[in-house]
Order: C-alpha cells, then sequence, then structure tokens
C-alpha cells in the first residue's frame, strides 16, 4: 500500500461527505474558472477589436464609465488631427443593439473614408460607398448566426438594412459586429453629430516613447478628452474594471465557502479518527508524517474538485458564450495561465483548509487518543 | 499520581508480567515503558539511552517496540495486510517490500487467508493475532502487551499466550505482559506485582 492510496482509503469511508467537499470545491473552482474567464475574455474581445483596427490611441470624454455611452462632437477630429504627431483620426460611435433572432451585437458607424476598415478582411461583397445609407457589413460570425448573405436586408432596432459585404476581424466581438457609414449610425441611435470616440494612429508609432509623447500633447490641447494606448483600454473601461472586480469578488467568497467546506470535512474526520491518530502514534508514525496524511487527504479533495471544476467551468463559459445574446460580445478565454491558476487555487484551498485539522491531529495525546470511544 | 518508586529493568529476551488490580497502575507503567505516557519525575532508558523528546520515542516506537492492546486498535477501514503494512511506513521504502513482509508476517500468526479481510470480518482471536502481527512488523526488540487476552475466550486466550511465546523464543524479543490473571502472569520468568502504584514484588 502507497502512502497516498492510504489518503484515498480514508476519503473513502465517508463517501457521501468526501462527494459533497469535491462538489464544494468544484463550485468554487468552476466559478472562479467561468467568472475570470468571461471577465479575460471580454478583455480580450475589447483588446482584439481595437487591435484589429490598428488603433495606437483611443480617446474618450473623460470620467466616462461606460465608452458606448460616450457622446463627443464629431467635429473635434479635425483639431485632434491637427496635433503634431497624430497619422490619421477617424471617429466612431458604437452601441450595443438587437438585430433580428435576439442576436446581440455591437454596432458601429465609422466614416466611409476611415481607416478603420482598413482592419477588416472582406470575406465576400464591399464597402459602403460614400454617401451610401441604410447599408451595413455584416461580420461572418453574425452573418452564418443569423443565416444573412449579400443583398438581404438585416433590422436593426427594427430598421432595415442592406448588407453589401461580409467581413472578418479579430476575436468574437469583431465577427458578430455590424458596420455601417457614420451618419447611418447617427441617424439609427439619434446622435447626429456625435461619436463615441475617436481612434488615432500615430505617425511612426515604433519609435520608443513616440505613442506616449503623442498621448500627452493630446491629453495638454484636449483635457476634456481621455487618452488611453489601445493595449491598456481594459485599465481604462470602468466597466470591464468593475466587472473584473466583480469576478474576482465572487470568486473569493466561492473560496472563502469552499475553504470552510474543507476544513469542516477534515476536522470531523480528525474527530472520528481520534482513536486511529492514537493508534499511528503508538506504531510510531511521527507528527510529520500525521501532518502529511491530513494534508494529503486536503489536497486530493480539492484536485478531484478542481479537476471536476475546471471541466463544468469551461463547459458552462462555453455555454454561456454560446447564447445568442452574449456570443457577439463576450468569447471564454480559459488559456493555460487561467488553467493555472484555478489549479493552484485548488491546491492552495487543500492545504489551507487541512492545515488546521492536520495540526490538530499531531497535537492528540497518544494515551487520550487510544482511549476515545 | 499514578506511579511512586517504579524501579524496574527488562533484559532482551525476557519474558515479564506485570500484575495488579484494576487502577493499580500498570498499564500507566506499560505506556510509560514505551513512551506513549512521560513520567513527570524521574527517567527511562531504553538499551541504555535516554530518548529525550517525543519524537525520539516515536522513532523507537516504530524500529523497537511492538504493541499489542486488549482492544486490539486495529483500523476498521484497513485490510488485515494494510493493517501489518501501516507500522512499516518510514522503516520499509518500498510498498513492495511492505506488503511482501506483512505478508509474510500473517502467515506467521496463521492469517494468510484473511489477508484481504477488514478487522469486522475477522474474530476475537484472529484480531488479536493480526495485532500481534502488527506488532512484530519491524522486527522489534520487545512486544508491549497490554491485557491481551482481555476479550477473548480462555480457549482462544491460550492460543494466542502459546503464539506470544513462541514468538519470544524463536525471535529472542523481549515479551512486557500486563494482566491481571494469575494464570496468564506464572507463564512469565519474571513477576512484578504492582499495587497502589508501587512495586510490591518482583520475583523470577
Amino acid at each position: 500500500m502507497r502512502f497516498w492510496m492510504l489518503a484515498l482509503i480514508n476519503l473513502r469511508r465517508r463517501p457521501l461527505r468526501s462527494i459533497l467537499t469535491i462538489l464544494g470545491v468544484a463550485v468554487a473552482v468552476a466559478g472562479f474558472v467561468a467568472m475570470v474567464g468571461l471577465s479575460r475574455g471580454l478583455e480580450q474581445a475589447w483588446l482584439n477589436s481595437l487591435n484589429a483596427r490598428g488603433t495606437d490611441l483611443l480617446s474618450v470624454r473623460k470620467g466616462v464609465i461606460d465608452l458606448l455611452t460616450a457622446s463627443i462632437s464629431a467635429d473635434l477630429g479635425e483639431e485632434i488631427a491637427k496635433i503634431p504627431g497624430v497619422a490619421a483620426v477617424s471617429g466612431a460611435l458604437g452601441e450595443v443593439t438587437t438585430l433580428e433572432e435576439d442576436q446581440t451585437s455591437l454596432a458601429e458607424g465609422w466614416p466611409t473614408d476611415s481607416f478603420l476598415w482598413q482592419g477588416m478582411t472582406l470575406v465576400r461583397g464591399r464597402l459602403p460607398l460614400p454617401g451610401e445609407g441604410s447599408v451595413v457589413v455584416l461580420g461572418e460570425g453574425a452573418a452564418a448566426a443569423l443565416r444573412k448573405d449579400l443583398g438581404a436586408h438585416l433590422a436593426i432596432e427594427g430598421r432595415p438594412f442592406k448588407i453589401v459585404g461580409i467581413f472578418r476581424m479579430g476575436g468574437a466581438m469583431g465577427n458578430y459586429s455590424v458596420v455601417m457609414p457614420l451618419q447611418s449610425m447617427q441617424s439609427l441611435i439619434e446622435k447626429e453629430g456625435k461619436v463615441t470616440g475617436f481612434h488615432i494612429r500615430v505617425d511612426r508609432p515604433g519609435e520608443g516613447g513616440r505613442i506616449e509623447a503623442v498621448q500627452s500633447a493630446l491629453q495638454k490641447a484636449f483635457p476634456a478628452l481621455s487618452f488611453v494606448q489601445s493595449g491598456n483600454m481594459s485599465e481604462s473601461d470602468k466597466i470591464l474594471k468593475l466587472f473584473r472586480a466583480i469576478a474576482w469578488s465572487v470568486s473569493l467568497i466561492a473560496d472563502v465557502i469552499a475553504l470552510v467546506v474543507i476544513l469542516n470535512t477534515l476536522l470531523m474526520s480528525v474527530l472520528e479518527r481520534t482513536r486511529e491518530i492514537g493508534i499511528l502514534s503508538a506504531v510510531g508514525w511521527s507528527s510529520a508524517r500525521v501532518l502529511v496524511l491530513f494534508l494529503a487527504e486536503g489536497c486530493a479533495l480539492t484536485l478531484l474538485g478542481g479537476g471536476f471544476g475546471l471541466l463544468a467551468g469551461s463547459l458552462g463559459l462555453h455555454a454561456l458564450t454560446s447564447l445568442p445574446r452574449m456570443r457577439g460580445l463576450i468569447e471564454g478565454d480559459i488559456g493555460p495561465g487561467l488553467l493555472m491558476d484555478a489549479f493552484l487555487m485548488a491546491i492552495v484551498l487543500g492545504l489551507a483548509g487541512s492545515l488546521y485539522p492536520a495540526w490538530r491531529a499531531t497535537k492528540l495525546d497518544a494515551v487520550e487518543a487510544l482511549g476515545y470511544e | 499520581m499514578a506511579l511512586r518508586d517504579v524501579s524496574l529493568a527488562v533484559a532482551p529476551g525476557e519474558h515479564l508480567a506485570i500484575m495488579g488490580p484494576s487502577g493499580s497502575g500498570k498499564s500507566t507503567l506499560l505506556h510509560i515503558l514505551c513512551g506513549l505516557d512521560r513520567p513527570t519525575t524521574g527517567r527511562v532508558k531504553f538499551g541504555g539511552v535516554e530518548p529525550e523528546s517525543a519524537r525520539a520515542w516515536r522513532a523507537l516506537r516504530a524500529r523497537k517496540i511492538g504493541f499489542v492492546f486488549q482492544a486490539f486498535n486495529l483500523i476498521p477501514t484497513l485490510t488485515a495486510r494494510q493493517n501489518v503494512e501501516i507500522a512499516m511506513f518510514g522503516v520499509l521504502g518500498a510498498a513492495k517490500e511492505r506488503a511482501a513482509k506483512a505478508l509474510y508476517l500473517l502467515g506467521r500468526v496463521g492469517l494468510s487467508e484473511r489477508a484481504d479481510h477488514r478487522p469486522a470480518e475477522l474474530s476475537g482471536g484472529e484480531k488479536q493475532r493480526l495485532a500481534i502481527a502488527r506488532s512484530l512488523a519491524n522486527s522489534p526488540a520487545v512486544i508491549l502487551a497490554d491485557e491481551p487476552t482481555g476479550n477473548l475466550d480462555s480457549k482462544t486466550s491460550s492460543q494466542i499466550l502459546d503464539l506470544l511465546d513462541v514468538i519470544r523464543s524463536s525471535e529472542g524479543t523481549a515479551l512486557v505482559v500486563v494482566t491481571h490473571d494469575e494464570a496468564i502472569a506464572h507463564r512469565a520468568s519474571r513477576l512484578i506485582c504492582i499495587r497502589d502504584g508501587m512495586v510490591d514484588s518482583d520475583r523470577s
């Protein structure tokens, strides 16, 4: 019999209690994977979407909580373009909209001469022409989900738009989005002359400190706006920060509950096995060996729970991001880093939850323990 | 105070019985002899050396001392073989070695056929044989037996005592038996009587 086998035998003696403990850990780990995976996925979707457009800096109204609710005069774009180091500026107006079949998508409006169009790969059709209204290009993900193709009409917020192109663009958010000329978008959401923000390309962005210098100059010239490097967008968006904080808070609460469950299970186990601990002492087991036995039992519980939790969390996140209302906005991001974090979390839970019961086991008086009924 | 002015030495291979009425302190003496209890005053030496810490006593119990209890003290969730193996953790490194030695010892006490049975499936006599096999796990210098036949009928008691005698004589292991049964006490080569925590008599 190997040592780890002894730990498993001990866990099998109270199968229901062990299963419930494993379930508690699994829920905590699944919650962590799903919530943090969702939060990271949301951030990644933003970053992918911005990276695909070749944006170096993004400007939004200072202090705004939700980027998409911001509203800035589109005319400011010309002023921004005058700042030395700015290579190109494009206003963009975005809003989360409901398309047909309950599909939720990010709808954006861009000027027809914007550099932002260069970031998308046109799969079929063409881009909107200058002066053209009520036309859209549709991400290929959204096109497939809605079973729409070139020439078909798409209802956005109840208004029909003709699909003139199907495109592909970084990440789920891009591929499930719909883009139209800026004026059409302004008319659709009744924000004539307004944009949500400006995408800015910097001249010679590869030069060290160049982007930061232009950012600083812009910030000085336009104190009412906030200029953010696209790579830092997730740090600046208060909604993303809030979502991340909620994800970690919920995970932390689930972890604490799992910790209490493990603690309770192993303390009960120490109490029930008091006599056995006395026997182990009588046959010469060292305190360290008794300690390791209980730590091993705690870790075995959390590793099993962690395994189930990883699976459940991954499947749950996949199911969640496949919902029509979610798939255009969020993609789950369960990379090796997150899996490793979840695995480490399970180990830490196991060790933390079993340390005190294990210590209690080593402190039992052997003679009293042998007489324990 | 459970014991007072007790001074005794146990020679290698000796068969010693400690006798006395209930509450006389004989079990306490046994516990002190193996370091499960520590005396408030006085010293206990093993092989001329005084173990100074609980850790040193645990190491001694693992390698030099076998224990047989009246209540058997077997682990109910483990099989007979595993109950013997449990005493070898930290002494014999490889799992295969532990398993092989456990089977050999079960054979010595006549439990080969019961190796994969749990204690609940064994009779009282078989349980005590199993406890004896466990006490032999690490070839101890001394076996301490606390009322080893207290829970057994007379026929089974006799078989268990015979087994302990055979082991003592064949292995050269010292045997210290605590009992309040005169018949058992008289099987030993030396008898110490304890009364009210003091040695009343010590005769060979």
